[in-house]
């Protein structure tokens, strides 16, 4: 239902306007309230992706439940097999062999890498580089050429299953791998210089969406979010797992609590990301790359954390002693950093809401949709992201 | 008359127009792919989008108000009414005295026609689109008009064929006045929604705005208005500031060199907010007033 | 530490965890203690094993991850929100309450979270007969 608020006509329409592109970012409904053009309130309905997943799990053995997991988000897959994967590997209290280990990380900071060109490119795009978007993409083509060699695919690559690793890591890979990363750290350097340097970005982007550290420590908000606001904290750090306590690296963080400070703490993190890649690909010795799992798992609960790069992910499982999960609970860093959205957005300018909303790097699939309330008029828009960003730009013009 | 109905129709006509303002499109594409490290569309790419529109079904929705064939049909027919107004390679079809006022208020009645026929498709997005052109329409206008007055005013006379006549023969009028040129050809940019004054996110080029509820034929028009638009102003850029042209591959060759310039603009900005995309046009258009009192002078 | 240790009852420690047992009188103790060794709420599962509902707060203190576990009755379902001293929790707990249908006072905005009113089947995550495992 549309009802048009202000000077325009009235109208009721339903308009069913969902993502176009595939690149467009993905957000929740978001019913704002705005007062002329500041914002005064947010509330966040999410929800329009629900798969019942965690039910689903409950009917299927372990290793069908591990490619359900697979395939609860696009980009961070890896992060959710290999966080069931501990997750099993704890219930069973067994440990994989390091080389396995060694693999999962160098597969996991990959994915960090794939996963932080992917928001670049989104956050110039908003911006309205268009030509930086193409720029960062085509180079992220570069990783997921490197995700290829070592998985078999681009994306949902198979490569964990409980127990370690399934495919292994030739010298042929292991060189081209090194070649990419040797072109993607150049191309970095570059995107940092004109992320941090350029004036219509500076504008855009400094002193924008800010989010304090209190509010961050009081909303529990985790990843790249919580670091730019000046906590922290980061699994890899606190409670490492696979070959993070074996290799040397550093945590970003930065006190500007905008988007800027994000932009940087991501960018900067990719940059570790690759040290980590070369320390692994060094460091790498030969062994076997799975051990054998028995199919029943004994009576147990356990927990297991990873730092995807949005944040941190934990799930929660329970056995019975059959060869089906009893109950696995998992939660998604974007479920607790949309209790981010409210402090950034209050007071800000509705036409800056696209690029502060996807300063978080949310992953909903969600149809986007957002609602307007006018506080002085009571009037309810909906409108598709398309017509949002029209008349965001538009109502300037008046 | 048959060589005036070829005249009208072929060369330098109708069908030349469309049919070159198509393949302009196709470089502005192509050229703006490969600056993006893309390949990009062929480069007869807009004439099969043109020829699918064409072939689509024509749907009228229940809401559309009266006028919803008549304001596309009027869009197209002003803008290359104003489009034969404009010597190409020393011919012109229509010769008119007047030819500078002439060419304005057409170029006026197509965006009006425009927005007309936004507000008749009975959709809120269309009604909201077609008055976003209006407000642009008041904004870059002002450059615009001024621009345009100072080569009539310094050749003393308001007829698009003689100016082209005197500025092959003095020289290129940019280098004289290079305020009013820079304020034409960013309305150019303005005009044609290239950035950095794309303000709408969503691109106009895609189906958006005022052209939501357009279908079939009717929709084939509209992006024929927003192709021929940019063919057109270009040819008239030429005409009045950027030399003239002689003969038709002088033509060519000044225009192409316009469109490389202009899609170098187009890969290389950002987009600017609305506030400075404002505080941009009237800028220009004082500077171009400069221009104009020294043409006065 | 250790009081917090005290105040429930620890029934296994494996790595870098703890799992405490508490009951429902001791939980608010338990809360402000863990509060003020500035916890982190990580997540809060909920797990119905037929009889009693497990609902299991995860902490994070500094790294080490502390799981508390509170078992309510199916009869009687009311536990008071944890938002007021974390409030972090908030989506957690509407998604408890609309899952498993317990009742949270003092919640500040208890709308379901993810399932749909009008479409979605009620407490999805109960176990119901002929659910598999239902013995």
């Amino acid at each position: 239902m549309i009802i048009m608020s202000g000077k325009s006509l009235k109208r009721c329409y339903s308009l069913p306007i969902g993502p176009q592109h595939p690149a467009f970012p993905e957000a929740e409904n978001l019913e704002v309230k705005v007062d002329g053009e500041t914002i005064v309130d947010v509330v966040v309905n999410v929800g329009y992706l629900h798969r019942g997943i965690e039910k689903a799990m409950e009917e299927r053995n372990y290793i069908r439940s591990l490619y359900l997991s697979e395939r609860i988000c696009g980009i961070c897959n890896f992060v959710h097999t290999t966080t069931y994967c501990s997750l099993v590997e704890n219930l069973l209290d067994i440990e994989i062999p390091e080389r396995a280990m060694y693999i999962r990380t160098i597969a996991l900071e990959l994915e960090r890498l794939q996963s932080h060109m992917l928001w670049a490119g989104i956050a110039g795009y908003e911006l309205g580089f268009d030509t930086l978007f193409h720029y960062i993409w085509r180079d992220r083509e570069f990783i997921l050429d490197a995700i290829e060699l070592l998985g078999g695919k681009r994306v949902n690559y198979g490569l964990n299953t409980i127990g370690g690793v399934r495919r292994d890591m030739s010298e042929d890979v292991k060189n081209k791998i090194g070649k990419i990363l040797k072109y993607i750290e150049k191309r970095f350097k570059y995107y940092i210089k004109v992320f941090t340097t350029d004036i219509t970005i500076l504008r855009r982007t400094e002193g924008i969406g800010i989010l304090e550290k209190k509010d961050a420590i009081k909303y529990c908000i985790v990843g790249p979010t919580a670091r730019a606001s000046g906590v922290d904290y980061d699994i890899r750090r606190i409670d490492p797992y696979m070959a993070y306590n074996m290799v040397d690296f550093n945590i970003i963080t930065d006190n500007g609590c905008d988007i800027q400070a994000r932009v940087k703490v991501r960018l900067l993190e990719a940059l570790e990301s690759i040290s980590i890649i070369k320390q692994c690909l060094k460091d790498i010795k030969k062994g076997d790359i799975r051990i054998k799992v028995p199919f029943i798992v004994p009576e147990n609960e356990a927990i297991s954390r990873s730092e995807a790069p949005r944040g941190e992910i934990v799930y929660y499982g329970r056995s019975n002693g059959t060869d089906k999960p009893e109950r696995i609970k998992i939660r998604t860093p974007t479920y607790i950093n949309l209790l981010s959205i409210k402090p950034m957005l209050v007071d800000e300018n509705l036409a800056d809401l696209p690029i502060i909303v996807m300063s978080i790097d949310p992953c909903f699939s969600c149809t986007d949709r957002i609602t307007i309330i006018d506080v002085k008029s009571g009037k309810r828009e909906i409108l598709g992201e398309q017509e949002f960003r029209k008349r965001v730009d538009g109502k300037n013009d008046y | 008359m048959i060589i005036d109905a070829i005249k009208i129709f072929v060369y330098p006509g109708m069908i030349f127009i469309i049919i070159f303002s198509l393949f302009y499109f196709g470089f502005l594409r192509k050229i703006t792919a490969r600056m993006q490290n893309r390949i990009g569309p062929p480069l007869w790419q807009p004439i099969f989008d043109i020829i699918k529109l064409f072939s689509k079904e024509n749907i009228i929705p229940e809401n559309a108000k009266l006028g919803f064939t008549l304001w596309p049909v009027l869009s197209i027919a002003s803008i290359l009414t104003a489009g034969l107004m404009i010597p190409i390679g020393g011919d012109v079809v229509l010769n008119t005295s007047g030819g500078i006022i002439l060419i304005l208020y057409f170029f006026v009645i197509s965006t009006i026609s425009s927005f007309l026929a936004g507000l008749s498709s009975g959709n809120p997005f269309g009604i909201v689109g077609g008055l976003r052109k209006i407000v642009q329409l008041i904004s870059y206008e002002f450059p615009f008009i001024v621009s345009l007055i100072v080569p009539a005013l310094f050749f003393k006379t308001l007829s698009p064929f003689m100016i082209n006549s005197y500025q092959i023969i003095s020289g290129p009028l940019f280098l004289l006045y290079p305020l009013a040129s820079s304020a034409f050809f960013i309305s150019i940019l303005a005009k044609c929604e290239i950035p950095p004054f794309h303000i709408p996110d969503a691109h106009q080029e895609i189906v958006s705005g005022y052209m939501v509820e357009y279908t079939g034929t009717r929709l084939a028009y509209l992006h024929l208005v927003h192709m021929v638009k940019f063919f057109v102003l270009i040819s008239l850029g030429i005409c009045l500031f950027f030399g003239g042209s002689l003969t038709f591959v002088d033509f060519i060759l000044k225009s192409f060199i316009l469109l490389v310039l202009i899609t170098i603009v187009k890969v290389v900005v950002a987009r600017l907010r609305v506030d400075q995309m404002l505080k941009f046009y009237w800028f220009f258009g004082f500077l171009a007033l400069l221009d104009l009192l020294r043409v006065m002078m | 530490m250790e009081d917090i240790m005290r105040i429930g009852r620890v029934y296994k420690r494996f790595k870098n965890t703890v799992w405490i047992e508490v009951k429902k009188a001791k939980f608010e103790k338990l809360l402000k203690e863990l509060k003020s060794f500035d916890a982190r709420i990580s997540s809060i599962s909920g797990y119905d094993n037929g009889n009693i509902i497990e609902i299991i707060y995860h902490f994070d203190v500094n790294g080490k991850l502390i799981n508390v576990k509170l078992r309510v009755e199916k009869d009687v379902y009311v536990i008071n929100s944890i938002t007021k001293l974390f409030p972090g929790a908030e989506l957690f707990e509407r998604e408890l309450m609309e899952m498993f249908g317990i009742e949270i006072k003092n919640h500040p905005d208890p709308r379901n979270l993810f399932l749909d009113e009008r479409l979605s089947p009620k407490n999805p995550l109960r176990k119901k007969i002929g659910d598999n495992n239902v013995r």
